[in-house]
């Protein structure tokens, strides 16, 4: 049974929730998957603090970001981590429905890992989720600091 | 807006030619006016030469006569011969400056017949002298003086001494008459070169009032040209501000429609989706057919909101010129459409096409349409076959993708490249109906056209042309 790393799925669309978990529960991935629901969220898991002061230390394998989040958006948090040296190294995936220019451009620019748009499709979906996943989580090695065994 | 009246201003352009005519013409008749006039003085002085020539060869007649009879005198005072030479120097002379006082009165008749009279008398009066000559020669004095005494010679002289002086009287009144006209005419063409040089005077001042008054309008309507054109560019201004401001409201429409559009499509199908895979035991052949059809019209709506995005871009974005390298482009569309074609049997004939001036990723856009048009259409062949090549042009170069698919009504060609007409049905065929007319769209941006030629069940012809070397400027 392969390691299965955390994942942290920062998106505020409750029914985007639902179908991103059944889509990688298709895909034995969904153990180890932390939800934040906006990018302040994300940023006090991230940074150990506010209701995510007491986490376990490790970051994760892979953040799965969306663009559009309430109070600090997508690009606001990919800015803030990539320009911080202790979490730049952290691998973050853009999973949006933008498929602008523009969106692209702004986020490579920044520094983001990869840019996966979603597809309309479920079943297009299941297995791009299991693309990303099995890539990320498992196959990809990440930096040195993520957890390694579930908590 | 105000507006430069024309009239006025033809009529004074007549006006204006009139004077500057008006004065050139009276200085034309000025300077003629004054060659008459010193015309007029020439031929003066040389009426009165002729006057005096007259006179002076009267003169000279009467003192050759007058010389004749000085010698006749002599002779018959002393008669010694010696006292002749007058005489005969008179004599001689006489018969030329007869002839030459004819000639200078030639041309007055009244003055011929006095010469003519003055002749006779002189005449008579060399056969007078002649007579009392010889006469004192063969009979000696006293006989001569008795011809003497008779006062013939003295009548003779008298006469032809007052001839004279009447030809002499006829000519001083004729200069003096001349020389009155000569006077009155001066006087007239003094009279009439100050009035000309009034005249001309009074039409340049005419003619520079027009100037300036030319000038005049001409600055005012260069002022009322520069307040124009102030008044278009900001209006100009006002209009680009107020594109500009829509274009970007448009901008973030679209971005808004691609991002939050997508989303409840995505959880329509979503939801449907793990609905079939929940209830499949639950739901009979219809249901499960319901729950597909809610799928793929999501896809479809997907779809549609995707190749809308891009057809609104296509009219939006600027076009980025450069050569492109048009094969090139072709072998790409065809590797990303690979998957496609991988269980299909498709022949490719491919020419080599001209380079094209044009933005790149447009004309990607207008191949990936055509080429996956024809695969589409094509795949209820078993061999498929696809030309694409072009006929240059001078102005334009001509292009084609021809395919032997399911072709197309020519009824319905006006159709073809309509937004969202599609000539198949969707069971048939799916698409959304506006590939063609984004391909249309990006031709005409680049300056070319397009047009299509199909049969059914044969196959069908796209066209498009794109102008050779230059793209229009208003881009």
């Amino acid at each position: 049974m392969p390691d299965l790393k955390r994942i942290l799925l920062v998106e505020d669309n409750v029914n985007d929730i639902e179908l991103t978990f059944a889509a990688l529960e298709e895909n034995h991935l969904a153990n180890e998957v932390v939800v934040a629901r906006d990018g302040e969220e994300a940023l006090d898991y991230l940074y150990r603090r506010g209701i995510y002061k007491l986490r376990a230390e490790g970051h994760p394998a892979v953040v799965l970001l969306d663009l559009k989040l309430p109070k600090v958006d997508g690009l606001q948090v990919l800015e803030t981590l990539k320009s911080d040296p202790q979490m730049k190294s952290i691998p973050v995936v853009m999973l949006t429905s933008s498929r602008e220019e523009v969106d692209l451009v702004t986020s490579y620019h920044i520094g983001v890992n990869a840019y996966v748009v979603k597809p309309v499709d479920f079943v297009d979906f299941v297995s791009a989720l299991n693309k990303l996943g099995l890539f990320w989580a498992v196959i990809n090695c990440p930096p040195p600091g993520c957890i390694a065994s579930p908590d | 807006m105000k507006f430069i009246r024309i009239n006025s201003q033809r009529l004074s352009d007549k006006a204006a030619t009139y004077s500057l005519i008006g004065t050139a013409a009276i200085l034309i008749i000025s300077g003629i006016l004054s060659f008459i006039s010193t015309q007029h003085f020439l031929d003066n002085d040389g009426l009165v030469e002729h006057t005096y020539q007259v006179i002076d060869a009267g003169r000279t007649v009467l003192s050759d006569v007058k010389d004749a009879e000085t010698g006749q005198r002599g002779y018959l005072l002393t008669g010694d011969a010696l006292y002749l030479n007058p005489y005969y120097t008179g004599i001689r002379r006489i018969t030329l400056d007869v002839k030459t006082l004819k000639q200078l009165t030639v041309s007055d008749p009244a003055q011929q017949e006095r010469v003519n009279v003055i002749a006779g008398l002189i005449s008579e009066k060399e056969s007078e002298l002649g007579g009392t000559i010889a006469v004192r020669r063969k009979l000696g004095l006293p006989e001569a003086l008795r011809i003497v005494k008779s006062n013939r010679g003295q009548v003779l002289m008298e006469q032809i001494r007052s001839n004279l002086a009447e030809m002499q009287d006829e000519e001083h009144a004729h200069l003096e008459i001349r020389t009155k006209d000569a006077e009155r005419s001066a006087i007239r063409i003094r009279v009439i070169l100050i009035s000309c040089f009034l005249v001309a005077i009074g039409l340049v001042a005419v003619s520079a009032a027009f100037v300036s008054y030319y000038l005049d309008q001409r600055r005012k309507a260069e002022r009322e040209i520069r307040l124009i054109n102030r008044d278009l560019e900001s209006r100009v201004e006002d209009r680009t501000r107020l594109l500009e401001e829509t274009n970007k409201e448009l901008e973030a429409f679209s971005y808004s429609v691609s991002h939050d559009l997508r989303a409840p499509l995505r959880h329509i199908s979503g939801f449907a989706e793990l609905l079939e895979k929940r209830s499949s035991g639950l739901l009979d052949e219809s249901g499960l057919r319901y729950v597909s059809t809610i799928r793929s019209s999501a896809q479809h709506a997907g779809n549609l909101v995707d190749d809308l995005l891009t057809f609104s871009r296509m009219g939006r974005t600027e076009l980025r010129r450069s050569s492109v390298d048009l094969n090139r482009l072709i072998d790409e569309v065809r590797s990303d459409m690979a998957i496609d074609l991988d269980q299909r049997d498709i022949e490719w004939r491919i020419q080599q096409l001209p380079p094209a001036e044009g933005d790149a990723s447009m004309m990607r856009l207008v191949f990936q349409n055509l080429i996956g048009n024809s695969i589409k259409y094509t795949k209820n062949r078993e061999h498929a076959l696809i030309e694409i090549g072009s006929e240059p042009g001078a102005a334009e170069n001509i292009f084609f993708i021809r395919d032997n698919g399911v072709g197309f009504d020519m009824r319905y060609v006006d159709k073809l490249f309509g937004v969202f007409q599609r000539l198949h049905r969707s069971e048939e065929f799916d698409g959304t109906g506006i590939g063609l007319a984004n391909v249309r769209r990006i031709i005409i941006r680049h300056g070319g056209r397009t047009w299509a030629q199909g049969e059914v069940d044969k196959g069908a012809t796209v066209y498009f042309s794109l102008p050779v070397n230059k793209l229009p400027n208003k881009e």
